[in-house]
């Protein structure tokens, strides 16, 4: 394996996501001003054409983690519709290209950036629909996924995280709660006054489909503040795995993975589809690995908690989820006082809490294997201290209620992650890979049996599927937070990554912080980085160069 | 060239077959190809997978067929 061409893509701060191939056309995306790049496969990776958003820099102060963008969705063609790219702007601004040439065919504004609502999530094409979330957990954003229609860009449906039920497409009825039904006002019952309209619950991660059982799967985000004696109640419905129609909306289960957060384990990470054998039963699986550092298995069709355990076995703020149907705590995390930052109350620092704010694993999404039956998990091996203030609400400024500071899991391997092999039927880990820094990368699994990461420090590495065992790495330019893809060009499988050291992660070295609490904690704990990359912006692509090499 | 060649044909006659219908069927299909990366997250499930050992038509490929894939053998430096 070894580079075979590179990209730049002229913007310095951290890439998340990965370009898209379709055809000739690989469509490179950045963060902001989120350019889009058209590249021309059949002619040497050449600039088809380039789209630049003219936005409002001020929408960079109210980005909480970077100002990432994870990726352009692609809508093929349909009747006198061309086909797009349709891009999430960090301005909430989602605009439809011309696929073909780059001008804009509609476009829509999806959020009010002096509210502190932005856009950074990849949007979803499934069917003549594009779905969208929201960022701004930190702002007291109230959080929703919205649906608009492809044919012009008109709004299908909207469903809010928090509030009266119509509002959620929440059916008191219909919708199914760990197998009941959710009765009504489940959001209003859950919080204090009107706190909800604050309370948070973004959307800002993966969306994935079943074609099948026409539901979407996402996550919410947390409750807004982060001091958690400012909301009681379980803030409903943050924290939570939607399951909807896509036609409609309408939630057809829900299920809240930790209720009245206290440490910021945003539920938004990828809900990953796939038939997984659980006690000798198959399922139609939903696989999602939380913040919270548990690993859920639900059956996707009923919402059904499977299976739900520990993928780092430094998490330390609840025991176990409770798996006994008939308890009065059935689905619930067993919350551990001693890392209660609500039990130690306001202005207490509650130390040694794993994992830290941003979670076991943060958006950086895993892969799946239909071959070797396992789920290949980048993760962050971090734990915490976390100190709750009391904070007021104004619309547009930070409200975050809580100073956090980050370092490495104590009596571990002295690294701050690991990359893990997971089976997600018994809930264990398989294999794991020590890393000295978070896998902030998504993995990619192949057929042939490889699985690939990008680290901080700026590796690709290629590891064996089954055994973990490295078979190749190399340093690209600067750190990875970007996703692996896999394409054929000539006839060759090419690999794909994204290279430009950023994200909640690399915060420091991308807006230039050192305050060791700024970065919303997370300066000081990967201070050293330094050390090993610089800011980047770059697309590197990796080959076989022999043909025969295969056989 | 001549996969360049066959890739642009499957793309005109996805076209053609599919050009009617909703996005959805067409996007099931394309998520197939394992020549192609499109959508962010690999498929609807979010498999971040590639069967790269197959052509555009989802037929397994002989040893030899002029394929190149990434396994493990190939995989090192």
């Amino acid at each position: 394996m070894v580079p075979a061409w590179s990209f730049s893509t002229g913007v310095l701060r951290g890439h998340e996501g990965n370009p898209l191939v379709i055809g000739d056309t690989m469509y490179v995306h950045t963060p902001f001003p989120n350019i889009v790049y058209a590249l021309d496969l059949a002619d040497e990776a050449t600039i088809k054409w380039k789209y630049e958003p003219k936005q409002d820099p001020n929408v960079i102060p109210v980005m909480c983690c970077d100002t990432v963008n994870r990726g352009v969705a692609y809508a093929p063609a349909e009747g006198d519709r061309p086909a797009m790219v349709i891009l999430d702007q960090a301005d909430t601004t989602l605009v439809a290209l011309n696929a073909e040439t780059g001008e804009v065919v509609w476009s829509v504004k999806n959020g009010d950036a002096s509210k502190g609502e932005t856009g950074t999530m990849a949007p979803m094409v499934a069917k003549d629909k594009v779905l969208v979330g929201i960022s701004g957990g930190e702002f007291g954003v109230r959080g929703r996924m919205t649906a608009y229609n492809l044919a012009d860009g008109t709004e299908a449906w909207k469903a809010w995280s928090t509030g009266p039920d119509d509002e959620m497409l929440v059916s008191p009825e219909n919708t199914m709660v760990l197998g009941k039904p959710v009765g009504a006002d489940s959001s209003l019952k859950s919080w204090e006054g009107d706190q909800w309209q604050i309370g948070g619950g973004t959307t800002w991660g993966w969306v994935s489909y079943d074609p099948d059982l026409n539901m979407v799967y996402y996550g919410t985000g947390n409750p807004s503040t982060w001091n958690p004696a400012q909301r009681p109640g379980d803030n409903k419905w943050s924290m939570t795995i939607n399951a909807r129609d896509l036609d409609t909306g309408e939630a057809k289960w829900l299920y809240q993975m930790t209720p009245h957060d206290e440490w910021d384990y945003d539920g938004v990470n990828e809900m990953i589809l796939a038939d997984v054998n659980v006690d000798g039963q198959d399922h139609k699986a939903l696989v999602h690995f939380d913040r919270n550092g548990f690993a859920y298995t639900m059956d996707r069709e009923s919402g059904e908690l499977l299976v739900a355990k520990k993928y780092d076995p430094a998490v330390n703020w609840a025991t176990e989820v409770v798996m006994d149907k008939n308890s009065d705590q059935y689905g619930r995390p067993q919350v551990v006082d001693q890392y209660s930052t609500e039990h130690n109350g306001e202005d207490v620092n509650t130390t040694g809490v794993c994992p830290a704010a941003l979670g076991t694993k943060d958006q950086q999404p895993a892969a799946y294997s239909p071959e070797t039956k396992l789920f290949y998990v980048p993760t962050n091996h971090v734990c915490m201290d976390y100190e709750p203030f009391r904070v007021a609400y104004t619309a547009g400024q930070p409200y975050v209620g809580a100073t956090l500071s980050m370092y490495p899991a104590p009596n571990s391997h002295g690294g701050m992650g690991n990359f893990i092999a997971w089976d997600a039927g018994k809930g264990e880990i398989v294999w794991s890979l020590p890393e000295q820094f978070s896998v902030w990368s998504g993995a990619l699994a192949t057929k042939g049996g490889v699985v690939f990461y990008g680290t901080l420090e700026g590796f690709l590495k290629a590891v064996d599927a089954d055994t973990g065992e490295e078979l190749y790495k190399y340093k690209t330019p600067s750190g990875i937070i970007g996703n692996v893809m896999t394409y054929e060009q000539d006839g060759k499988q090419m690999v794909g990554i994204l290279s430009g050291i950023g994200g909640w992660a690399g915060i420091g070295l991308a807006a230039g912080l050192t305050d060791p609490n700024a970065g919303l904690g997370a300066v000081g704990g990967y201070a050293s980085l330094s050390k090993y990359t610089a800011l980047g912006g770059q697309l590197t692509v990796f080959t076989v160069p022999d043909q025969t090499a295969a056989k | 060239m001549l996969k360049t060649i066959t890739k642009a044909a499957l793309a005109s006659s996805l076209l053609i077959t599919l050009g009617g219908v909703a996005s959805a069927e067409s996007l099931v299909e394309m998520q197939k190809n394992a020549s192609d990366w499109v959508m962010p997250t690999g498929n609807f499930a979010n498999h971040r997978y590639s069967e790269a050992r197959q052509d555009q038509q989802g037929q397994r490929l002989e040893d030899g067929a002029g394929l190149v894939v990434l396994d493990r053998r190939v995989a090192r430096p």
